[in-house]
C-alpha cells in the first residue's frame, strides 16, 4: 500500500479523483458549517457573540499539529522506504500549514482581546504555537535554500523529525501549566465539556478545514510533480541539443 | 575512539586560536551585546537588574551562533569535512568532534565571559554560582542543536541567516529553563528543579543530536 502510490503517475491518477472531491466536499462543509457556527448555533452564556471566532480558532489548531505531524511521518516514510511522494508531500504541506498555524494565532488574538483583555500572553500554549509557526517557517526556508531540490528535501525531513518533540509539549501545555489558555474541551476521557449545539457546527468545520487541506495538498502536489518532469525535460532536450 | 576525536578537537582549536583574535572575539561580542542591551533600556539600575537573566542569555545565543559558521562552513568549504567523512571514523564522532570544538570556542568562553557581565548588570554574587551552571547546560545543548543547523544548512545559499533561523524555535525550551531558574536565583527561589530539567534536556540532546547532524550530513554529502 504505502509503495503503490511511491509511483508519481500513479499518484496523478489518484489525485486527478480525490483533488475535485475534496474541494466540493470543502465548499460544501463550509457552506454548512459557516451557516450552522455564524446562524445556526447559540450565543455563549458568557462570552455571547465571540464564541463564534472558536469555529475557526479550534480547527486551525487542530489542522496545525496534524499538518505538521502528518509532515514529520511522511519524512520518516521517505527515509525509510524512499518514498518519492511522502518526500514531496512534506514540501508541498508546508506552507498550508505555516497558514492554518497563522489563523490560529490571529484569530485567537482576536478572541483573546475581547475575553481575556490582551491580544498576546506568554503563556505555555501561545507560546508553543509560536514556535510551531517558526518550525513550519524554517523548514519552509531550508527546502527552498538549495540548488538542488533534492538536498532542501533531505536537509527539511531531518529538521521535520527533530522538531517533532514540539507537538506534545503543544498538546499538553494547558495540563501541564497552569496556562491562560484553557483545557482542552473535547478530547478528554468524559463526554465533551462542550453542548451539542456548538459541538456540530465545530465538527463540520473541522471537516471543512481538512477537506480544503487535501485539496490544496493534492494540487499543490500535482504541482510539484509537474515541475519535476519539466524539468527532467528541459534536461533531456538540452541534451539532444548538445 | 578517542585518539582521532580529540585530534579533530585539537585541529579545530589550533587553526582558531592560530588565528589570533577569533576567540576573544566571541567574548567581546558577548559583552558587546550586554553594554548594548544594559544602555538601550536607557542605564536604568532597576530596569536592568530585571532584565539582567534575559539579557544574558540573549547575548549568549547570539555569540553562540556566531562561531557556527567557522567551525564548521570553512571546513566544509575546503573540503576537509569530505575527507574526515571518508575517514573510518564514524560520521556520528566527526559531528562530535565538530560540536566539543564548538563549546570550547564558543560557550566554555563565555562562561568566564558571564562573570564579566554580571557587573555590568547588578546580578548579586549570590545568583552567580546559578547563573553559571545554568549557563552550562545552555552552552553545551546550544552547541548540540548548532552543530545540527549547521550540517543541515551546509552547501546551502545563506547558511548565516538559515542557521539562526533552524535553530532558535528548537532552542526555546532551553531558554525559558535558564531564565527561570536565573529568574529564581535572583528572587532567592528553589532553583533545582529548572537546572535539573536543563540537565535533562541537555542529556537527551547528548546522543541524539549528533546522530541526526549525522544523517544529514551524510546523505548531504552523497547527493552533492
Amino acid at each position: 500500500m504505502i509503495r503503490r502510490f511511491a509511483n508519481p503517475t500513479r499518484f496523478l491518477a489518484l489525485a486527478r479523483v480525490v483533488m475535485p472531491l475534496a474541494a466540493i466536499l470543502c465548499a460544501f462543509g463550509f457552506g454548512l458549517g459557516l451557516w450552522l457556527a455564524l446562524a445556526a448555533s447559540p450565543p455563549d452564556y458568557q462570552q455571547q457573540e465571540t464564541v463564534r471566532i472558536m469555529y475557526v480558532h479550534v480547527p486551525a489548531a487542530w489542522m496545525a499539529l496534524f499538518v505538521y505531524t502528518s509532515m514529520a511521518i511522511a519524512a520518516i516514510t521517505g527515509f525509510v522506504w524512499k518514498h518519492v511522494v511522502a518526500e514531496l508531500y512534506a514540501k508541498a504541506a508546508a506552507p498550508v500549514g505555516a497558514a492554518f498555524t497563522l489563523i490560529c494565532l490571529v484569530t485567537g488574538a482576536l478572541w483573546g482581546q475581547p475575553m481575556w483583555g490582551t491580544w498576546w500572553a506568554w503563556d505555555a500554549r501561545m507560546t508553543s504555537v509560536l514556535v510551531l509557526l517558526f518550525l513550519y517557517l524554517g523548514y519552509i526556508a531550508l527546502v527552498d535554500a538549495f540548488d538542488d531540490p533534492q538536498r532542501g528535501i533531505n536537509a527539511g525531513a531531518i529538521l521535520l523529525i527533530v522538531g517533532l518533540v514540539n507537538i506534545p509539549v503543544i498538546k499538553f501545555s494547558v495540563d501541564w501549566w497552569n496556562t491562560l489558555h484553557q483545557p482542552a474541551s473535547l478530547t478528554r476521557l468524559d463526554a465533551p465539556a462542550i453542548d451539542s449545539t456548538m459541538l456540530w457546527p465545530l465538527l463540520t468545520m473541522a471537516f471543512a478545514f481538512k477537506m480544503l487541506f487535501v485539496a490544496l495538498v493534492c494540487l499543490r502536489l500535482q504541482t510539484e510533480i509537474m515541475r519535476r518532469r519539466l524539468a527532467v525535460r528541459h534536461q533531456q532536450v538540452a541534451g539532444e541539443a548538445a | 575512539m578517542t585518539g582521532p576525536l580529540f585530534a579533530i578537537v585539537a585541529r579545530d582549536l589550533r587553526l582558531t586560536l592560530g588565528r589570533g583574535s577569533e576567540g576573544l572575539v566571541t567574548v567581546f561580542f558577548f559583552v558587546l551585546v550586554v553594554s548594548v542591551f544594559a544602555l538601550a533600556l536607557g542605564g536604568d539600575t532597576a530596569l536592568v537588574a530585571r532584565a539582567a537573566a534575559g539579557i544574558i542569555w540573549t547575548a549568549a545565543v547570539l555569540s553562540a551562533l556566531l562561531t557556527l559558521e567557522s567551525v564548521y562552513h570553512r571546513d566544509y568549504a575546503d573540503g576537509t569535512l569530505d575527507l574526515l567523512l571518508l575517514s573510518p571514523l564514524s560520521p556520528w564522532h566527526i559531528v562530535a568532534a565538530k560540536m566539543l570544538s564548538h563549546w570550547l570556542l564558543g560557550g566554555a568562553l563565555l562562561l568566564p565571559a558571564a562573570l564579566v557581565a554580571a557587573p555590568l548588570l547588578f546580578i548579586p554574587a549570590a545568583a552567580l554560582p546559578v547563573l553559571l551552571l545554568s549557563l552550562l547546560f545552555g552552552t553545551l545543548y546550544l552547541s548540540l542543536l548548532g552543530g545540527l543547523g549547521a550540517a543541515l544548512t551546509l552547501g546551502s545559499r545563506r547558511p548565516g541567516v538559515l542557521l539562526v533561523v533552524i535553530v532558535l524555535p528548537l532552542y526555546t525550551p532551553m531558554l525559558l529553563l535558564g531564565g527561570m531558574a536565573a529568574a529564581a536565583a535572583l528572587a532567592e527561589m528553589p532553583v533545582r528543579p529548572y537546572l535539573l530539567l536543563q540537565a535533562a534536556l541537555f542529556l537527551a540532546a547528548l546522543p541524539l543530536a549528533p546522530a541526526a547532524a549525522a544523517v544529514s550530513l551524510t546523505t548531504n554529502m552523497r547527493s552533492s
